[in-house]
């Protein structure tokens, strides 16, 4: 066997004394490095801060918004240092899921789709699109749902994650909860978060102006009354204020990706009666894939954020001790690795299964009694007609 | 020979996003969240076709011991925000929008980070393994050690975490770098509790664990899904004291006595605890005689027992430094159930001066402004001024540097370490509008003639009263106050 495919099978041994990889990132603004980025919002109406707020304290960062203060999500320190989330594990893992269906990187991942049919026209989803990957509802209740179910339970009932990652190997990088089946949980394996370090929130006003002066030109007669004022603002017949609302933070430190890729939990994926190394492999390196592939630098409306060219990424290799070593990877090894792992597991065929409407709409009008009848067993849910 | 288990959890992120009981962030991590997290890591995946008895035995064995010591880095709360996430019930709501459902997320941040050589992300959990209990329990601690390599997470799903264990020895368990946590064997309102593993655990969470598998029958209703058996334990940071739990009492209107008599009013509370005792089957601490009378020899001055504390009126602006409130405080750790009894047994009761007349009733505390008067004897603080004279044990010859080494003794004879106090200053005057020069209070015959000072004392941490030291600090000197509520 090449030594490319067998170069990190030490870390795959159930007896392995390295724990995990973990990559830093140095990220900065597609404008330059004193730019203004807006991190992502958060209603903030139960929390201390946004308590504070209401109270009438001026807050850093929360702001006044319809429904209450809201704002971003920002731990300040007594040394007035401060750390600001940019894009969460959730959102990362939702943005790097789709890498695999890029030209370079499809052929390590079966491709498996939904037909659907919306206002009439054909639509496809890609299962790396679903939010809850192989156990989401448009798996659920399509014509291929048996197959995830049954992958589902192989890894309950025997601790084979190979079925499943014939069909969905992302969601084992990923994790997934099969929470309307067989109650499998697959913690994840590739972990990525994005913050900025010492940040300065900033306020933003704007105004809509009409182009035509609609009361002053006499085309429109004057609001009489508060309600008809705001009719008109509404429809874009009047000026619109948004004065002092959120207007993204300035950042006088780092905009960093911290991500992790865990072995332990990769070493959890076992096989029914076969050598795991091929599995473990390949979801390696899909892993490694996943962390080294360069991503969508768009994050967001005022968030676009690229590679900061002055300082190289840094890899650590983390024992179980916690003891941390220097490591190295590039994209091209990984990927080069990627494929000879995924060709000795051989990748799962390709799938297409089609939303089955009917038995979606027949759950939907059961009654509460009635869905609790058919779920007993843990089988997926049933049509009663059948 | 003392041996320790010690499991050792690094995260892989600074965050951590925990909760403990009434749903607040946890820190640190309690040691039933790790017990939960090396059962899950043990039984996950592939590795689950690993078990065996001799797994299920070593985690018996661990659920067995008392709760461990836990040194973790320091952490602080995180801004809190609220995060919507879709639920997997596409089935009930078909657009994304209508099953979004929110979820608070409060964490802790740990501070320092994983270049901190000092502390780094890591926590270590330190069992104590007596040599004595023998080679059974060195097979358990090396089996844990080897599955401890197995855990993920510590947390939630997104609280990645590493772990290993090693069998350590005195000394490389005080070069583990960190802040000590130990659990004390008593309930304190508003301290850290956290759940520790004990017998029957690993059962339950298999119980558990099963009812979570087959939730969709719902056969079981949700609580189910939770462990149930499981200890609680107050953790403190080392160097943190536990309140001293405590038993209140106010005179009826019209009733107040001279400061300067604390300590006889004190004795009348002695002697009606003692004769209530001597009616009651309750079971004190080396016996009644020692703890609720405190007939100890002078050797024995650290001997747990009641502390009689007549609380003079102070803080506001006209407090007159009478006493009006009474506590019976138990030692420093207590369980508060001789508190509660002495609660339940004296209320309403007479209490008697020497010559057997009637000299007040004591009552519920009934005064509106009873509660914050009794807060700056019993709350947290760092500040503490004495409000009736510290006796000191010896003689200091009227020399300043001698009395501040007698201090620095009762300091530690009541149980106070040392190390804690930031300043310390005495003098004669007092600090307190109704406080006395100390020559002016009466002393019991035993403590005649001992010097005693004013004290203001600022510790390094907040400490919680009530806080009375010296030689008379049963009967009702040396107590202290803070400014600080």
């Amino acid at each position: 066997m090449s030594d490319l495919i067998t170069q990190y099978d030490e870390w795959l041994r159930d007896d392995s004394d390295v724990a995990a990889l973990v990559k830093r990132q140095w990220l900065e603004p597609v404008e330059g490095e004193d730019a203004v980025i807006f991190p992502p919002t958060y209603t903030l109406s139960d929390t201390d801060a946004g308590g504070r707020f209401n109270k009438g304290e001026q807050v850093p960062g929360v702001y006044k918004g319809p429904k209450g203060p809201y704002g971003y999500n920002i731990d300040r320190f007594d040394d007035g240092s401060s750390v600001c989330l940019i894009d969460s594990v959730g959102s990362q893992a939702n943005r790097i899921e789709p890498i695999f269906m890029r030209e370079q990187y499809r052929e390590l991942v079966p491709r498996v789709v939904v037909t659907t049919s919306v206002s009439g026209k054909q639509r496809e989803i890609n299962l790396l699109e679903a939010g809850h990957r192989a156990a989401d509802a448009i798996i659920r209740f399509s014509s291929i749902a048996n197959r995830f179910a049954d992958a589902f339970g192989a890894i309950k009932d025997q601790g084979d994650s190979e079925p499943l990652a014939k069909l969905a190997p992302t969601s084992l990088i990923f994790g997934v909860w099969d929470s309307r089946g067989t109650q499998v949980k697959l913690p994840r394996i590739v972990r990525s978060v994005i913050r900025a370090f010492n940040v300065r929130p900033l306020h933003r006003s704007a105004q809509y102006v009409p182009p035509v002066d609609y009361v002053g030109e006499g085309i429109l007669e004057a609001p009489q009354n508060k309600t008809q004022e705001d009719s008109m603002s509404e429809l874009g017949l009047r000026h619109a204020p948004a004065p002092w609302t959120h207007g993204g933070v300035q950042v006088h430190g780092e905009i960093r990706r911290e991500a992790t890729l865990n072995l332990v939990a990769l070493r959890a994926l076992g096989t029914r009666g076969k050598n795991p190394l091929p599995l473990r492999r390949y979801v390696l390196g899909l892993g490694l894939v996943a962390l080294t592939a360069p991503q969508k630098t768009f994050l967001r409306e005022g968030c676009q954020l690229v590679p900061d060219a002055k300082r190289l990424s840094e890899w650590r290799l983390v024992r179980h001790d916690g003891k941390r070593e220097p490591w190295d990877i590039s994209d091209q090894l990984a990927s080069e690795y990627a494929r000879a792992a995924a060709a000795a597991f051989k990748v799962g065929e390709d799938m297409a299964g089609s939303f089955d409407a009917k038995r979606a709409t027949a759950v939907l009008a059961q009654s509460k009694e009635e869905r609790k009848k058919s779920r007993r067993g843990g089988k997926p849910e049933e049509n009663n007609e059948q | 020979m003392i041996r320790y288990l010690c499991i050792s959890v690094t995260f892989l992120d600074p965050l951590f996003h925990g909760k403990g009981d009434a749903d607040e962030p946890e820190w640190p991590p309690s040691p039933m969240r790790l017990f939960q997290a090396l059962v899950a890591g043990s039984r996950r995946g592939c590795c689950n076709g690993d078990w065996s008895k001799a797994k299920a035995e070593a985690y018996q064995w661990l659920e067995g011991r008392e709760p461990p010591m836990i040194i973790a880095p320091p952490a602080r709360r995180s801004a809190a925000y609220t995060l919507f996430v879709p639920n997997n019930d596409a089935d009930e709501k078909f657009d994304r929008q209508d099953r979004l459902a929110p979820k608070m997320v409060r964490t802790h941040r740990i501070v320092g980070g994983a270049s901190d050589a000092k502390s780094g992300q890591t926590l270590h959990y330190v069992w104590t393994v007596p040599e004595t209990e023998g080679s059974e329990a060195r097979t358990y601690a090396e089996l844990l050690c080897r599955e401890a390599r197995r855990l993920t997470t510590l947390g939630w799903g997104v609280d990645q975490a590493v772990a290993h264990g090693r069998v350590l020895n005195d000394a490389e368990v005080e070069a583990l770098s960190g802040q000590r946590w130990t659990a004390w064997d008593a309930w304190f309102a508003g301290r850290q509790i956290l759940r520790a593993p004990k017998t029957g655990s690993l059962d339950d969470l298999t119980r558990a664990y099963e009812a979570f598998v087959n939730r969709l029958s719902m056969t079981q209703p949700p609580k189910a899904r939770e462990p149930r058996v499981f200890d609680r334990a107050v953790y403190l940071p080392q160097g943190v004291l536990p309140p001293r739990p405590r038993a209140a009492f106010e005179l009826p209107d019209g009733i107040a006595f001279r400061q300067e008599d604390a300590a006889r009013i004190a004795s009348m509370l002695r002697s009606l605890a003692c004769a209530a005792s001597k009616a009651d089957t309750h079971e004190f601490p080396g016996g009644a005689e020692v703890y609720v009378a405190g007939h100890v020899g002078k050797r024995q001055d650290n001997v747990p027992r009641f502390s009689y504390l007549p609380l003079p009126s102070i803080g506001q602006e006209h407090a007159d430094g009478m006493i009006r409130r009474l506590t019976i405080a138990e030692p420093v750790g207590g369980d508060g159930s001789h508190a509660r009894w002495a609660q339940q047994r004296l209320l309403n009761a007479v209490i008697r001066d020497q010559e057997g007349n009637e000299r007040g009733v004591l009552r519920e505390l009934w005064r509106q402004s009873s509660r914050a008067m009794i807060r700056r004897y019993v709350e947290q603080a760092r500040i503490w001024s004495s409000v009736t004279p510290v006796i000191l044990s010896g003689f200091d010859d009227s020399k300043q540097t001698k009395a501040e080494k007698l201090v620095i003794s009762a300091v530690e004879h009541a149980g106070l370490p040392v190390s804690a106090i930031a300043e310390l200053t005495l003098r004669k005057a007092p600090f307190w509008p109704g406080s006395q020069h100390p020559r002016q209070y009466a002393l019991p015959s035993y403590l005649k003639g001992l010097p005693s000072w004013h004290l203001r004392i600022v510790f390094r941490e907040p400490i919680p009263g009530p806080l009375a030291i010296g030689a008379g600090r049963h009967a009702g000197l040396g107590l202290f106050a803070t400014r600080e509520t």
